[in-house]
C-alpha cells in the first residue's frame, strides 16, 4: 500500500528496474539489462484522461493514478475514469493515498479532498467539511486518521467519528501556512512547509516542532551541512531514523543527530527542484523536474530521457563525487517524463507519474543485485 | 457552661456558617449557571428547572418499577431447542426453552442490547449493547458472559467470521463497519457502511458479509438519494460494492441466501420529489423488499410490498426459509408478517430490464404475483428468526413482549411465547403503541416512526405544499428530547404536542380521522418520553470541545467588540435546552422556531428546509451576512470546534 506521501516500506535492492540499453561501448553488457527489465508507459492512447499524470498511488494489484483531468484506476487492462461528473470536487488530482486497512482512497485535488470507497466518491471541500482549504497538495493516511496538507494548513480528519482538526500558523510552529506534504511514521506526522521547512507533530503529546533551514537564506546554502537546505520544502519522508527533505533547492537528509545535504551541483542528483521523495531505508528515490535519482549512500543512479526523445541515460556518480564523476550509459527504455511529479514502490517494480503518462518500470525475474549492477557498470566503463 | 449561654455562642456561630455555607452554594450555583449558559443575566432558577424532577419514565419502564421487554432481536440454537432474546429495555439477554416455551434463563448484559449473533458452532453468542458501545460474548452453555469488547458508537448489527475469529460490528453511531479480531483485539479494521448502518449478514461460506443502513445519503433539495448496501469482500477485506437503494431507505434487516448469491432487505420506497400532502394517491411512500443480485454488476430491483389501496408500512425485519424459498417480512406499523414467494421475485429480476426496474416499485399489483400470505401478528413486529430446519419462524412483537410462532406449512401463527416484563400499560407504552400503528393514517400508508424512526429523523427533505402545487420544503425534525420546547413545528404555529399531532394533521398529512383524545394523550406521553442519545466526545478532543463551547458562549468577537445579544449563539439556542422557545430569522427565507441542538450532529440536513447538508454550511453557505449569529470572524480552526462542540450534545 503505497501513497504518494506515505514512506515507503519496501524498496528493491536493485537499480535496474529500468530497462538499460547498450551503451555505445559495450553493446554485449547493456544487451544483459535489456533481457532483465521491461518498462512500459501508459498515457491517454491507453485511457488515461490526460498525459500529464500527477499523482499515484499503489493497493495490491489496483493502480491509481491522478491526472488533471480526473482520477483513473488500473487493474490489469481495465482503466475506469472518474471526474466531477462522478463526484470528485475537482478534476486536478494532485495528492493520493490508500488507506492500507479499508483500502479506501483518498484524493487530493486542487478544488478539495475526496474518498473514493467501492467506487463511491464522497467530496469534502472548505465550506461543508471541515478541510482547512480546497486546495490540497498531501494527503496521508496513518492509523485511520488522514491527514490533508492544504495551501492554508494541516488538517487532521477522523473519518470514523467525522470530527476535523486544522492547524497552521495560529496554533502550530508553521511558518508558513503552505502545506505542500505531509507523512506519517513511528507515530510522527511530518508536514513540508512551503517557506516553513518541516513541522513536525508528535502524536502522543500533539507538539508540535519544527525544522528549519539555519542560514534562512533564499537564494544561497550558506553555511553546508548546518540544517535543512532551504525553507521551500516540497516532500518529506521518513524511514527508520531517517528524514529526507526535497527542497526546491536540492535534497537534505537527517539521521536524528546530523543533517547532509545534496545539490545537483555537488552531487549526482538528477535537479535542485525536488516534486517527491522517498525515503526506504538507507535508500532515497528523488522525483524532480529534470529526472529521477536513487542514492543509496555510496552511489547516486539518476536517469534521464536524452532530448532527442527517443534515448535515455542513465548516470552512476560515487556517492563522495560531483555530477563530473558521472558515468553515463545510454538506453533504449525510460521513464515518459524528466518532469516526475511522484513515484510509487510495488516490491521491485516502480511507478512514476511524469508529465507524459504513468511510466511503469517492471522488473523481471532474475533482476540483478545491486552489487552485479555495480560491477556491470564497472566492467563497462561508461560513457563519460 | 449554661445552656443559655451555649445558645448565645453557637446560634450566632451556627447563623454565620449557614450564612457562610449558603454564599458558597449560591457562588458554586452561580458559577453552574454561568458555566452551562455562558449568560450572567439568566435569574436564579430551582435546580428541578433543568434537572428534570418530573422527567418522564424512560421508554420501556412501567410505573411500578418494572420494565417492559422490548424484545429487539432474537437467534435460534443450531439444534432448535433454545431461543435467544434481547430484551433491549431490561438489559438481559434471555434464553427461552423452546420446549416448555418459557424463559429459563437470562443475563444482564449492558445497556441497549440491540443484536444477536451465534458463532458457527453456537458455543458463542455476540450481544451489542448499543447503550455502552460495547458487544458482549457470552458462552452459551453457561449463559455468562465471557468477554467485553469496546467498539465503535452504538453498535447495532452483527456477524461472526467464517472461523469466529473475527467479529463484524455494525457501528450505527459512527455510520462503519468495524472489523474485530478476536484473538488480537488491536487488529481492528474499519469499513463506511452508509448512513447509520443497521444489520449484516453473511453468507454461508463466510465470503461475503452485506451491510443495510437506515438513512439516505445526504441530498440536496432536488435530488434523490437513498440508503446503500455494503458489500464486503471478507476474502480481501475490502468493500466490493455499494448499491444504492435509490429513493428507498429505513433499511433494518438483511438476509442472504443460501449460496450468497442473493440479499433480501425491507425498505420503505419514498417520493419526496412529490408533495407529501399526495397521502390519498398513494404516493408518498410504500414499502419495498429490495431484492439485490450480489454478483458484481447484479441487478438492484425493489419489489412493492404494498397493493393497491392496501398498505402494510414500515416493513422492518426479514428471514428467509433454509431452501431459499419463502421470504418473510415484517410490517411493524401493520402488525402482521408477509410471507414471500422468492422464486417469483428472482424470475421477475431476471427478465427486468432498466425500466422495469424503475417502475416496478410504483406497481402496487405486481404483489399479487409473489405474495402468500399476510399473517396477523401482536404490536409492533420487527426481529424475526428462523429454525435451523426452516419449520419455524419466531416473530419478536415488540410492544407485546411476546413471541410468535408461525409455523411455515400452514403459513399461520401455531403458538406464542410470553416474555413477561411489566404488565400495566402505562400511557407511554399506549402512546408508544399508536406511534408505530399506521392504521391512523389513510389505508395505512404510514406511521409517525415512518418519518420518525427511532423518535428520531428520517433526514428526508418533504414538499409539504398544501394544495400540491408549489414547493413548501421542510426538513422532518427530531422528536428527541423536544418535550419542553413548544412552540412545535418549523412556523411555530403549533403550541403543544397536542396541537401538533391534533385534528390538523391528521386532515393534511394523515388524510384521515384524529387521533381519538385518549390515543392522543398517550401519543404526547410517549413522545415526551423519548430520550436523547447521549454522545460521547471523544476524550482526545476535550480541549477542541471545551474551545468549541466557550465560542459558541462567547460575547466578544474576533476583535474584542460585544457581539450583540441578539447574534450570540447563545441567545437563540439558550442552554440547557439549547433553544429560546421562540421564532427567528436566520436569513433563510422567513422566521422560523429555534430547534434544540441535542442530538443534532446526527440530524443532517440542517435549517427549516434541509438546504444545509452539513453544520458547516450553516455558516460557510448559508450565513454571509452573519443572519445565524456572529461566525464570519471565526477562522476555520475556530469553526471546526464549535461544529466538534455541536457534535457532542
Amino acid at each position: 500500500m503505497t501513497g504518494i506521501a506515505l514512506p515507503f516500506v519496501v524498496m528493491p535492492l536493485v537499480v535496474g528496474v529500468f530497462s538499460l540499453a547498450p551503451s555505445v561501448a559495450d553493446r554485449g553488457a547493456a544487451a544483459e539489462f535489456e533481457a532483465m527489465f521491461t518498462w512500459k508507459t501508459i498515457g491517454r492512447a491507453e485511457g488515461l484522461p490526460s498525459g500529464k499524470v500527477t499523482a499515484v498511488a499503489l493497493d495490491g494489484k489496483r493502480v491509481w493514478a491522478g491526472t488533471d483531468q480526473g482520477l483513473v484506476l488500473l487493474e490489469g487492462e481495465q482503466r475506469k475514469v472518474y471526474g466531477t461528473g462522478d463526484g470528485l470536487p475537482f478534476a486536478f488530482v494532485s495528492a493520493l493515498a490508500v488507506d492500507p486497512s479499508s483500502g479506501d482512497v483518498w484524493v487530493g485535488t486542487l478544488g478539495g479532498l475526496a474518498r473514493w470507497s467501492a467506487g463511491r466518491i464522497d467530496a469534502f471541500t472548505q465550506l461543508d467539511s471541515g478541510l482547512i482549504n480546497d486546495v490540497v497538495y498531501g494527503v496521508t493516511v496513518d492509523q485511520g486518521d488522514v491527514w490533508v496538507a492544504t495551501a492554508a494548513g494541516l488538517n487532521r480528519f477522523d473519518p470514523r467519528i467525522n470530527v476535523w482538526q486544522s492547524f497552521d500558523v495560529s496554533n502550530t510552529l508553521m511558518h508558513e501556512p503552505w502545506c505542500y506534504a505531509v507523512a506519517a511514521a513511528a507515530g510522527k506526522v511530518y508536514v513540508a512547509v512551503w517557506g516553513g521547512g518541516v513541522v513536525v507533530r508528535d502524536g502522543e503529546s500533539g507538539v508540535f516542532r519544527e525544522h528549519r533551514d539555519p542560514d534562512g537564506e533564499m537564494e544561497i546554502d550558506l553555511y553546508r551541512d548546518d540544517g535543512l537546505i532551504h525553507d521551500v520544502t516540497s516532500s518529506v519522508s521518513v524511514a527508520g531514523k531517517l528524514m529526507w527533505v526535497g527542497t526546491y533547492f536540492g535534497l537534505s537528509r537527517y539521521d536524528g543527530r546530523h543533517w547532509r545535504s545534496y545539490n545537483q551541483d555537488d552531487s549526482g542528483l538528477a535537479a535542485d527542484f525536488i516534486n517527491q521523495v522517498v525515503a526506504d531505508g538507507e535508500r532515497v528515490w528523488t522525483a524532480t523536474d529534470n529526472g529521477l535519482s536513487l542514492f543509496d549512500g555510496e552511489q547516486w543512479r539518476t536517469w534521464r530521457r536524452l532530448p532527442d526523445q527517443a534515448q535515455w541515460e542513465v548516470v552512476l556518480t560515487p556517492g563522495d563525487a560531483g555530477p563530473e564523476s558521472g558515468q553515463r550509459f545510454r538506453l533504449k527504455q525510460g521513464p515518459a517524463h524528466n518532469r516526475i511529479f511522484a513515484m510509487a514502490l510495488d516490491g521491485q517494480d516502480v511507478w512514476l507519474a511524469t508529465a507524459a503518462g504513468l511510466s511503469h518500470g517492471k522488473a523481471r525475474a532474475g533482476a540483478p543485485k545491486q552489487e552485479q549492477l555495480r560491477k556491470s557498470a564497472r566492467d563497462q566503463g561508461g560513457e563519460r | 457552661m449554661t445552656r443559655r449561654k451555649s445558645l448565645l455562642i453557637f446560634a450566632p456561630l451556627s447563623a454565620l456558617a449557614a450564612l457562610v455555607l449558603a454564599g458558597v452554594g449560591l457562588s458554586r450555583y452561580d458559577s453552574h449557571l454561568l458555566l452551562v449558559t455562558g449568560r450572567a443575566d439568566i435569574p436564579r432558577v430551582l435546580c428541578t428547572h433543568c434537572h428534570w424532577k418530573d422527567a418522564p419514565p424512560q421508554i420501556g419502564q412501567a410505573r411500578d418499577g418494572q420494565r417492559y421487554v422490548n424484545p429487539v432481536a432474537l437467534a435460534v440454537s443450531a439444534d432448535g431447542t433454545r431461543l435467544y432474546v434481547a430484551a433491549s429495555t431490561q438489559n438481559l439477554l434471555l434464553e427461552v426453552d423452546l420446549a416448555t416455551k418459557v424463559v429459563a434463563r437470562s443475563v444482564e448484559v449492558g445497556s441497549y442490547p440491540r443484536s444477536l449473533a451465534l458463532s458457527s458452532q453456537a458455543s458463542r453468542l455476540a450481544v451489542s449493547c448499543r447503550g455502552d458501545d460495547e458487544v458482549v460474548i457470552l458462552d452459551t452453555d453457561t449463559l455468562s458472559v465471557t468477554e467485553r469488547l469496546k467498539v465503535g458508537a452504538e453498535p447495532v448489527g452483527l456477524a461472526f467470521g467464517p472461523d469466529a475469529q473475527r467479529l463484524f460490528v455494525a457501528n450505527s453511531g459512527n455510520d462503519n463497519l468495524e472489523a474485530v479480531n478476536l484473538a488480537d483485539q488491536t487488529a481492528r479494521q474499519s469499513f463506511g457502511a452508509g448512513q447509520e448502518p443497521l444489520a449484516l449478514a453473511m453468507s454461508a461460506d463466510g465470503a461475503l458479509l452485506c451491510a443495510v443502513n437506515r438513512h439516505v445519503r445526504p441530498a440536496r433539495q432536488d435530488q434523490v438519494s437513498g440508503a446503500e448496501i455494503t458489500l464486503l469482500d471478507v476474502g480481501r477485506m475490502r468493500v466490493g460494492q455499494r448499491r444504492e437503494l435509490h429513493s428507498a431507505h429505513l433499511g433494518q434487516d438483511i438476509a442472504l441466501s443460501s449460496d450468497g448469491a442473493f440479499a433480501l432487505v425491507p425498505v420503505v420506497h419514498f417520493r419526496n420529489q412529490l408533495p407529501i400532502t399526495q397521502v390519498a394517491r398513494g404516493a408518498v411512500m410504500t414499502g419495498a423488499l429490495a431484492f439485490v443480485e450480489t454478483r458484481e454488476g447484479g441487478k438492484t430491483v425493489q419489489f412493492p410490498l404494498d397493493e393497491v389501496n392496501a398498505y402494510f408500512a414500515d416493513p422492518a425485519g426479514i428471514a428467509l426459509t433454509p431452501d431459499d424459498r419463502i421470504a418473510f417480512v415484517s410490517h411493524a406499523g401493520a402488525d402482521l408478517v408477509s410471507a414471500i414467494d422468492v422464486e417469483v421475485l428472482q424470475r421477475l429480476c431476471t427478465k427486468a430490464d432498466a425500466a422495469a426496474i424503475e417502475a416496478f416499485p410504483d406497481d402496487l399489483a405486481l404483489s399479487a404475483q409473489y405474495v402468500l400470505a399476510r399473517i396477523p401478528t401482536r404490536q409492533v413486529p420487527e426481529a424475526m428468526a428462523m429454525s435451523a430446519d426452516g419449520a419455524l419462524l419466531y416473530v419478536a412483537e415488540r410492544l407485546a413482549d411476546s413471541i410468535a410462532i408461525i409455523d411455515v406449512a400452514t403459513l399461520a401463527v401455531v403458538d406464542r411465547i410470553d416474555l413477561g416484563g411489566a404488565r400495566v400499560l402505562t400511557a407511554e407504552r399506549r402512546g408508544e403503541r399508536v406511534f408505530h400503528d399506521a392504521s391512523a393514517t389513510f389505508q395505512g400508508q404510514f406511521s409517525c416512526s415512518s418519518c420518525h424512526p427511532e423518535g428520531h429523523t428520517d433526514s428526508i427533505i418533504w414538499d409539504f405544499e398544501i394544495d400540491g402545487v408549489g414547493q413548501n420544503l421542510l426538513e422532518t425534525r427530531s422528536l428527541r428530547g423536544i418535550r419542553d420546547t413548544p412552540p412545535f413545528k418549523w412556523n411555530g404555529k403549533n403550541p403543544d404536542l397536542h396541537t401538533q399531532c391534533g385534528p390538523r394533521f391528521a386532515r393534511v398529512l394523515m388524510r384521515s380521522e384524529p387521533f381519538p383524545p385518549a390515543q392522543l394523550d398517550d401519543l404526547v406521553a410517549y413522545i415526551e418520553s423519548i430520550p436523547l442519545r447521549s454522545r460521547r466526545a471523544p476524550a482526545q478532543y476535550a480541549e477542541a470541545r471545551e474551545r468549541g463551547r466557550e465560542i459558541f458562549l462567547r460575547t466578544h468577537d474576533a476583535q474584542g467588540k460585544e457581539i450583540p445579544v441578539a447574534s450570540r449563539c447563545n441567545t437563540c439556542h439558550r442552554p440547557p435546552l439549547y433553544t429560546d422557545l421562540a421564532m427567528t430569522d436566520v436569513g433563510t427565507d422567513g422566521v422560523f422556531d429555534t430547534p434544540h441542538l441535542f442530538d443534532v450532529g446526527a440530524s443532517a440536513p440542517y435549517l427549516h428546509d434541509g438546504r444545509s447538508l452539513t453544520l458547516e454550511e450553516i455558516w460557510t453557505v448559508h450565513s454571509p451576512d452573519d443572519t445565524h449569529g456572529r461566525t464570519n470572524d471565526l477562522s476555520k480552526i475556530e469553526l471546526n470546534d464549535l461544529v466538534l462542540f455541536l457534535q457532542s450534545l
